[in-house]
């Protein structure tokens, strides 16, 4: 250390740092090495330390080429090569369904048409529609806490963080709004639930947002109740920094239901937060 | 690589395509293994989480957001990966646990490539680097090796950015005593510093 004390030693320590930091401008760096220098011992300092930091630099030729072992663990994981095809599958298997029931949409209609014959449902009331809701979308935290335990699983591989992370995410989620569309009868209902808070376990490792999000992006499915008298609807989760948002989109048609059988929409990925 | 050439092969390995994905890897390779080496001091270590962090993200490219920089991506989920492979080392999270590896009588040895003086130059900073707190290595070791500025930084450890600064300095100033106490890196002394 410097043997000169008190302030000089301060002072010249503050030197030393910003002249490491590289913040210091041409001609108050120069002031700063020349004010430096005159104390050798913090000079030979700071060429040490200088000298072990530029050796840091020097270790990326030790890196061995590893992408023909990734390249075989991807296909061994078949979630690479085989993914884009599965969702080609997928995206067809929900369009082949679509197709069917809007075909049969259109042809029920068309028949009652000419037969002269509107048989609108019978709408329900509000309430019944709200409360409706409410339990599916119970169910659909529900969902999210058994994804949620998979994740810890899947990740940490710490049962006991993960048991942290599935109890809090299964506490009552509160309704944000409940926003009727009058022209299209849709009802709007959203619950928030904050990760930044339940996500921090008590082993001291947190799993980010998004970890959550990500995963929820493209691996969740919801299917909807298409029994008795509940609207169609889709069902989304959207992440966008602590929020996490869960809720679905009630149609509530007048004329004639028109139940979607796979409209499951997560739309993470431009929100998922990454740095 | 630019970020356009970037983009494209990112949206082309995340097709499939074995090459793109290759160059990608080959891209980006050396700074997270560099990085892992630093933090872990076990070439093991370094090896398994930067080839498991590439699995991950070419599984996920899908979900990569472009307005970010790709590389830093990359380096979160490099990141979190060994804060779990640390974790399964001890059940419950510790940051000692990285210097009990650094100290590991087990910590095999480091590879010949560039002769002696290398060798040694390597082995005096990783013992200097283990004198520090996690946290303090890992902001030196973005800070001087991968020459990330400080908000990034402070973004990538999820810190405000004077306390990355407070690490930063506090970092320096131990591993300079380390130095000193060690007579570490004297024959550096004849250079013309400025």
């Amino acid at each position: 250390m410097s043997s000169v004390g008190g302030h000089g030693d301060h002072h010249r320590e503050r030197l030393f740092q910003e002249l490491l930091d590289g913040t210091l401008s041409g001609e108050r760096r120069e002031a700063a090495i020349l004010e430096l220098r005159a104390d050798p011992h913090r000079a030979a300092e700071i060429v040490r330390l200088r000298a072990a930091l530029d050796a840091m630099r020097d270790d990326g030729h030790l890196a061995p080429d590893f992408s023909p072992a990734i390249l075989d663990e991807l296909g061994r994981r078949r979630g690479f090569l085989a993914r884009s095809m599965r969702r080609v599958g997928t995206v067809a298997r929900i369009a082949a369904v679509v197709g069917v029931v809007v075909g049969v949409g259109a042809l029920a209609t068309m028949r009652e048409r000419s037969e002269g014959v509107l048989t609108p449902a019978p709408p329900a009331p509000m309430t019944q529609v709200v409360d409706a809701a409410e339990r599916e979308l119970g169910g659909c935290v529900r969902t999210l806490t058994i994804e949620a335990r998979e994740l810890g699983e899947g990740i940490g591989e710490v049962p006991e963080a993960a048991r942290v992370l599935v109890a809090r995410l299964g506490s009552t989620p509160k309704p944000l709004a409940i926003e009727p569309e009058p022209d299209s009868h849709i009802l709007m209902l959203r619950w928030e639930i904050e990760p930044t808070r339940v996500l921090m376990t008590s082993g001291g490792v947190s799993y980010e947002p998004a970890d959550l999000r990500a995963h929820l992006a493209g691996e969740s499915e919801y299917a909807p109740n298409a029994t008795g008298q509940t609207p169609g609807h889709a069902v989304w989760v959207v992440g966008s920094g602590s929020r996490w948002v869960r809720g679905a989109r009630y149609a509530w048609p007048t004329v004639q239901p028109v139940r979607l059988e796979r409209t499951s929409s997560f739309g993470l990925g431009k929100d998922a937060g990454y740095p | 690589m630019l970020k356009s050439e970037e983009q494209r092969l990112i949206r082309k390995a995340a097709r499939g395509d074995r090459d793109a994905a290759g160059a990608i890897i080959r891209a980006h390779q050396k700074s997270v293994y560099a990085y892992l080496l630093r933090m872990s001091g076990r070439p093991d270590v370094a090896e398994d989480v930067t080839q498991e962090a590439f699995v991950r993200v070419l599984m996920n490219l899908d979900r990569f957001d472009p307005r970010y920089r790709f590389s830093t991506w990359v380096f979160t989920i490099a990141r979190r990966l060994y804060v779990n492979a640390c974790q399964k080392h001890k059940p419950a999270f510790d940051t000692e646990i990285v210097d009990g590896w650094q100290s590991s009588p087990c910590r095999p040895e480091r590879p010949v490539e560039r002769g002696e003086q290398a060798d040694w130059t390597r082995e005096s900073l990783d013992d200097a680097l283990a004198q520090l707190s996690t946290q303090q290595r890992e902001i030196l070791v973005l800070f001087h090796q991968m020459d990330w500025p400080i908000a990034l930084i402070a973004k990538h450890v999820g810190m405000p950015e004077g306390t990355v600064k407070s690490h930063l300095h506090r970092g320096r100033r131990r591993m300079r005593e380390y130095l000193n106490e060690q007579k570490m890196f004297q024959e550096h002394e004849w250079e013309v510093w400025a």
